[in-house]
């Protein structure tokens, strides 16, 4: 039987003679995740059947069975949260496999420097993830009274004819949307730029359709930071802080965290 | 740290878990939509299979031989006397 390697994260292999890694079922629940040192990393796997993980019956899975992806997408995320808690680690992404520990070993020698690199970047540090949404329709309201460029519109359509007013408004429409798009990203940005003094590293994350969502009020803004220990209940206390100042205007802030550090390391 | 603490027990939900591990994100032009518990709507990307799919070519690569840059060179001009097309790279 031919196996595959499933790699879930790298970690020091330094940090490994501290502590080992608890005992834990394997990506297909049968076997059990294991340590494989190479050098100065160490790489948690655990081995696949090559011929029930090949990439036609993974897709087939993903695509055909939700069941089957929720249940490993969660495994394979609480596996990571769980090294993430005991060791600096280089999480990998979901369903990253290696075809025999040779080529996973030649992986990680040629990306050795950059995975030292990578390790004292994210020591001590958390990855904290941010949503900003947004009630257009309440900020809307804000926007058309408040916005000098909107008043001045107004004025001039309350002169017109009837039937010219009705092509006015509609481009004031226009106007009020085009307006309340960058006073939404204005404000984010505000926020993104003041957190990101706080944090180590701030991305900006695509936002989500609210089809994904499921939610009525907008995303705005999807972010992540990579913050010290020491100042994420800072970090987090000012996300509380613009919450409730600015609920009254249709402002939602969710934060995520701490994650394992997928942003702000990469091998691949 | 008690804002901290109780942010960390707050429970996941499943997309922010796929947004984060998989390769690229929950797309938000949907390759394919699924439904969860009746309720959320997930768009996943078909993309979710590169991360494995290269790791895989990338493990082929490595076991047997490496595709250089040179090799892809040779085969693309190969390929455009083949056609007989004129070459839309510029050398």
């Amino acid at each position: 039987m031919d196996s595959l390697i499933y790699l879930y994260g790298l970690i020091p292999t330094e940090e490994l003679s501290k502590q080992q890694i608890p005992s834990n079922k394997g990506f297909d629940g049968k076997g059990h995740i294991y340590t494989l040192p190479i050098g100065k990393t160490t790489a948690v796997v655990c081995d696949l059947d090559a011929e029930q993980y090949s990439e036609e019956s993974i897709q087939e899975q993903i695509n055909n069975d939700m069941e089957w992806l929720q249940e490993k997408a969660f495994h394979h995320h609480e596996t990571v949260m769980m090294l993430s808690k005991m060791y600096t680690v280089v999480p990998l992404k979901f369903c990253t496999l290696f075809k025999n520990q040779a080529s996973l070993e030649n992986a990680v020698h040629t990306k050795e420097a950059h995975l030292i690199d990578t390790f004292s970047s994210i020591h001590g540090n958390e990855e904290w993830n941010l949503k900003i949404y947004c009630d257009d329709q309440l900020l809307k309201e804000q926007v058309s009274e408040s916005n000098p460029a909107i008043e001045a519109k107004r004025e001039e359509i309350s002169q017109l004819s009837k039937g010219k007013q009705f092509f006015e408004k509609k481009k004031l429409d226009k106007l009020i949307e085009s307006e309340l798009e960058e006073e939404k990203n204005r404000i984010s940005e505000n926020i993104h730029g003041h957190l990101s003094e706080i944090a180590l590293k701030g991305n900006v994350k695509k936002t989500w359709s609210n089809d994904v969502t499921g939610r009525k009020d907008e995303m705005t803004w999807n972010s992540v930071y990579l913050i010290p220990e020491a100042d994420v209940e800072n970090f987090l206390e000012q996300i509380q802080q613009y919450e409730k100042n600015m609920k009254g205007m249709g402002w939602q802030f969710e934060a995520t965290g701490p994650w394992p550090a997928y942003h702000f390391s990469n091998f691949s | 740290m008690a804002l901290r603490e109780s942010m960390e027990n707050k429970d996941i939900a499943l997309i922010d878990i796929l947004d984060v591990i998989l390769d690229k994100g929950v797309a938000i032009k949907a390759d394919l939509v699924i439904s969860i518990a009746g309720i959320d709507l997930v768009y996943l990307d078909l993309r979710v299979l590169i991360a494995s799919v290269e790791s895989l070519v990338q493990a082929q690569a490595g076991s047997h031989k490496t595709v250089s840059s040179e090799q892809f060179e040779r085969q693309r001009e190969a390929l455009t006397d083949a056609t007989g097309q004129p070459s839309k790279w510029k050398d």
